[in-house]
């Protein structure tokens, strides 16, 4: 199973994504330019690894997978694919793996946290709201 | 110009992924200023990216005969007294003009609790498909601004027509 360690750009995300850790990380920005090519790549990593639990699940029952995130700001593109990415991991919750679903915002950002509680919405899972205090 | 108004961003041109850095930028060194909340600031940057990388996707699906023919795009956001206008504009083909009116009118019809239905259907709907243009972000800026469109078409030529829209965003 692939780590995936990509780092942040003007335009995309940081990823990171350790399967022995069994955390999930996407955070910073989230426009790619070619948002399929980008995120088609962590798709596939982590549809990988899904397979491997799913295999295996006898051996990762109990266990508590990290999804972190802490955007600045996202696209309607890049929104589809965290959910898909969630949607995903979604299927090891079924087979009785706990998703510890990490959503930060600063306290201002409005739109974060809307997008955020839009998601949970959409997916029915509980997810873990966590306000920054801002600078103003 | 009004005496309240000011322009924060009047930008024209060929518009390309780097333009929503520079009204980014721009947006950032307002929010410096202290002449709009932090909280209006993410919006407005939700907003613009939504719209430029709309305007930019539409003009790079046309062919460059096209593309030299056409207008100039344009992005303002004026902030007055009570309220912050964002207005975009490109060129668009004219047999695409029924079609986007069509889909602007249909949005202003929508309440608040229909726009967010919309939108998150939008998303469902495109989940694992490969679809590069899904429809969602005109509803992610109806969403977010809570403002009905303003729109108008006009004919540039036989074949193409300049698409103007106009939002307006109240603040505190």
């Amino acid at each position: 199973m692939e780590k995936i360690n990509i780092k942040e750009t003007e335009y995309s995300p940081k990823v990171i994504f350790d399967p022995t850790e069994n955390k999930f990380e996407l955070s910073g920005i989230s426009r790619p330019e070619d948002v399929v090519e980008f995120f088609e790549s962590v798709s596939f990593k982590i549809d990988d690894y899904i397979i491997y639990v799913l295999k295996n699940i006898d051996d990762y029952k109990g266990m508590t997978i990290e999804l972190k995130f802490d955007l600045k700001y996202i696209n309607s593109a890049s929104s589809k694919y965290v959910l898909q990415i969630i949607d995903n991991f979604k299927k090891l919750y079924f087979k009785g793996i706990k998703l510890n679903i990490l959503w930060y915002y600063d306290n201002y950002d409005d739109q974060i946290l809307e997008d955020g509680e839009d998601l949970a919405d959409v997916i029915q899972l509980p997810f873990n709201f966590i306000a920054r205090k801002s600078k103003k | 110009m009004d005496i309240d108004e000011r322009i924060i961003i009047d930008l024209k041109g060929n518009f390309n992924h780097n333009t929503v850095l520079k009204v980014i930028n721009i947006l950032e060194k307002n929010n410096n200023l202290d002449i709009i909340s932090d909280s209006e600031i993410k919006k407005l940057l939700n907003i613009s990216i939504e719209l430029i990388e709309n305007n930019n996707k539409y003009i790079d699906s046309l062919n460059s005969e096209i593309i030299y023919k056409s207008e100039p795009s344009k992005f303002k956001i004026v902030k007055t007294k009570n309220e912050i206008i964002i207005e975009s504009g490109n060129t668009i083909l004219a047999e695409d003009e029924s079609k986007l009116k069509e889909k602007y009118e249909y949005i202003n019809t929508l309440d608040t609790k229909q726009v967010k239905k919309e939108y998150l259907n939008a998303i469902i709907d495109s989940v694992n498909k490969k679809d590069r243009d899904f429809g969602a972000g005109i509803l992610r800026v109806a969403r977010i601004s809570n403002s009905k469109f303003e729109y108008s078409f006009k004919q540039i030529n036989n074949k193409l027509v300049y698409f103007n829209v106009k939002l307006k965003v109240c603040i505190s």
